[in-house]
């Protein structure tokens, strides 16, 4: 297992893709920080103000991770490289385990990248304004978000087997729950608590009850990653 | 007896309604080069594939190294390495990128490994290229590169010379004997080119919708293209009775469509003729004929295309 992560990593590192993303967070966070100076006349938020709002605003991430699984993992079918690791005698389930584990790895990286940088320039520009304990806390159940997501986007990288597939299902189905998340009807409310998009939206804000959002995360990486593995394991590859 | 590396017992396959694979039986011997020869969408690469644990089984058994316990397959498949249709490569890396995620794959110590394959392969001057910039030839090597890194004892190769110029495919040739010749290691090769593995082979194994046809040493091959005068008569079962009381000879095969390949005789067609003519039966064709493996593939599949 070890090797096979260590060979993750590896393409990861090499990913033409991955760095095309980090680049394009990076380029994200400057031009924000442009906009921003540009147009608030003098009142600019604070670094920690700034990081929730990155935070809060889930679209992004959405975007990143679903083209960074899509790539990651749909390529592996694309080259057939997954059939030539299968054929060098490794079982399906530790490839894919190692390949979540780097795909969980580079997707809070990706995610990281936009509230982190904001953070730490306008905590320069106008100072940082929060509590870290707490700041440090949100960004570790934002990054167990994401990495919740990574596994979402996974799951239908795995099945789909298609980068466009995968990309358009899975923005899709985040958005759906997104807007479902905003209808405010008792009994759906209810329902669409369970999901990791509604959860993901309350980091950062009183609503958030914390071991429920840890545990609905978890439950729900629990569910990805064993669909993933009996669909992987039930399929004939190329 | 040689050990054997692989062994396919009533091997089936089904992909929803289609039977892929009906009951094909394979057999590979350590040091073998077994030449799996069959048309396009015979069931050559389905079977590979099952071999390889890309595809599941319908029924039947395998066995790899004399193993065939289920759960115990992929640890023996790490003896092995192949290539599947097309080279399987990571098109963003170069070469010795592509070898280096199956060195840590397959954990094998120190990178000197790399060099030294690709030198194996006549890989060593592609420097930065990507693999995505290759010619297929160039795909190909690196494709048996990262098949030969971690030195298995059974090389898995189907259809390999697809795609390559004559030129490619020579030196292809080669390189396969030189590892089955130098390193010992046992291949199995599929091809719908038969001509490429008559030059090849060491013993044959011929596949038709997806049923295993037979499969026999180059010696058998060899014994069974021979030189022969071709019949083709009205009635092969009294023929057949003229050969062995008239010209006491058992020395014949009888094919479909009233034909009789005869061993004997070859010098002095003149008498089987006139024993056949003479006992009543109207000879439609004789010729002295010897078949190449293209031939006698044609003469096995017509006949079972006749069933």
């Amino acid at each position: 297992m070890t090797n096979l992560i260590k060979a993750e990593g590896l393409k990861l590192r090499k990913s033409l893709g991955f760095w095309v993303l980090v680049l394009c967070a990076f380029g994200m966070s400057a031009l924000i920080t442009v906009i921003l100076k540009a147009f608030t006349h003098g009142v600019l938020p604070t670094g920690d103000e700034i990081f929730y709002q990155m935070i809060n605003q889930t679209q992004m991430n959405t975007i990143l991770i679903s083209i960074f699984a899509a790539v990651f993992i749909c390529g592996e079918f694309i080259n057939r490289t997954f059939g030539l690791s299968l054929f060098s005698g490794f079982l399906r389930e530790k490839i894919m385990v190692a390949k979540l584990v780097v795909l969980f790895v580079g997707g809070v990286l990706l995610a990281a990248i936009m509230p982190v940088v904001m953070l730490a320039v306008f905590s320069v520009i106008g100072g940082f304004g929060g509590n870290m304990t707490l700041l440090l806390r949100d960004f570790g159940l934002y990054s167990l978000g994401n990495v919740t997501m990574a596994g979402f986007f996974a799951l239908l990288a795995f099945t789909i087997r298609n980068v466009g597939g995968t990309i358009g299902a899975g923005i899709g189905i985040s958005m759906l729950l997104g807007i479902a998340a905003s209808v405010s009807i008792e009994k759906f409310q209810r329902v669409i608590k369970f999901s990791f998009v509604t959860q993901q939206s309350l980091v950062g804000r009183d609503e958030i009850h914390i071991p429920f959002y840890v545990g609905v995360m978890l439950v729900t990486l629990a569910v990805e990653i064993t669909a993933a593995a009996f669909i992987l394991r039930k399929s004939d590859l190329k | 007896m040689n050990q054997t590396i692989f062994e396919a017992k009533n091997l089936s396959k089904k992909y929803g309604g289609l039977l892929a694979l009906s009951g094909a039986d394979m057999t590979i011997r350590k040091g073998d080069i077994y030449g799996f020869v069959g048309e396009n969408g015979a069931g050559k690469t389905t079977l590979i594939r099952i071999l390889a644990g890309t595809a599941f089984k319908t029924g039947g058994d395998i066995s790899l190294f004399g193993v065939s316990d289920d759960g115990q397959l992929p640890s023996q498949r790490r003896r092995m390495g192949g290539i599947i249709e097309n080279p399987a490569v990571y098109p963003d890396l170069t070469a010795a990128e592509n070898l280096e995620i199956a060195r840590l794959q397959r954990g094998i110590p120190g990178t000197a490994c790399i060099q030294k394959t690709l030198t194996a392969v006549g890989l060593t001057d592609t420097g930065k290229k990507k693999a995505k910039n290759f010619s297929l030839g160039m795909r190909q090597r690196l494709g048996l590169a990262t098949a030969l890194i971690s030195e298995p004892e059974f090389l898995v190769l189907d259809e390999p010379t697809n795609g390559l110029d004559p030129v490619g495919i020579v030196e292809f040739r080669e390189l396969i004997k030189k590892l089955n010749t130098e390193r010992g290691i046992t291949i199995l090769i599929s091809s719908h080119i038969l001509g490429e593995l008559y030059q090849l082979a060491t013993c044959y194994g011929f596949i038709h919708k997806g049923a295993m046809l037979e499969q026999l040493s180059l010696a058998e091959l060899s014994e069974k293209c021979r030189r022969h005068i071709y019949m083709r008569v009205s009635d092969p079962p009294k023929t057949a009775a003229i050969l062995e009381k008239q010209l006491g000879t058992t020395r014949f095969e009888v094919l479909h469509d009233g034909v009789i390949r005869l061993y004997d005789f070859l010098d002095d067609t003149g008498r089987v003729s006139g024993a056949v003519v003479g006992g009543g039966v109207t000879l439609l064709e004789l010729t002295c004929k010897g078949d190449d493996l293209e031939q006698y593939y044609m003469h096995m599949i017509g006949g079972k295309n006749n069933d």
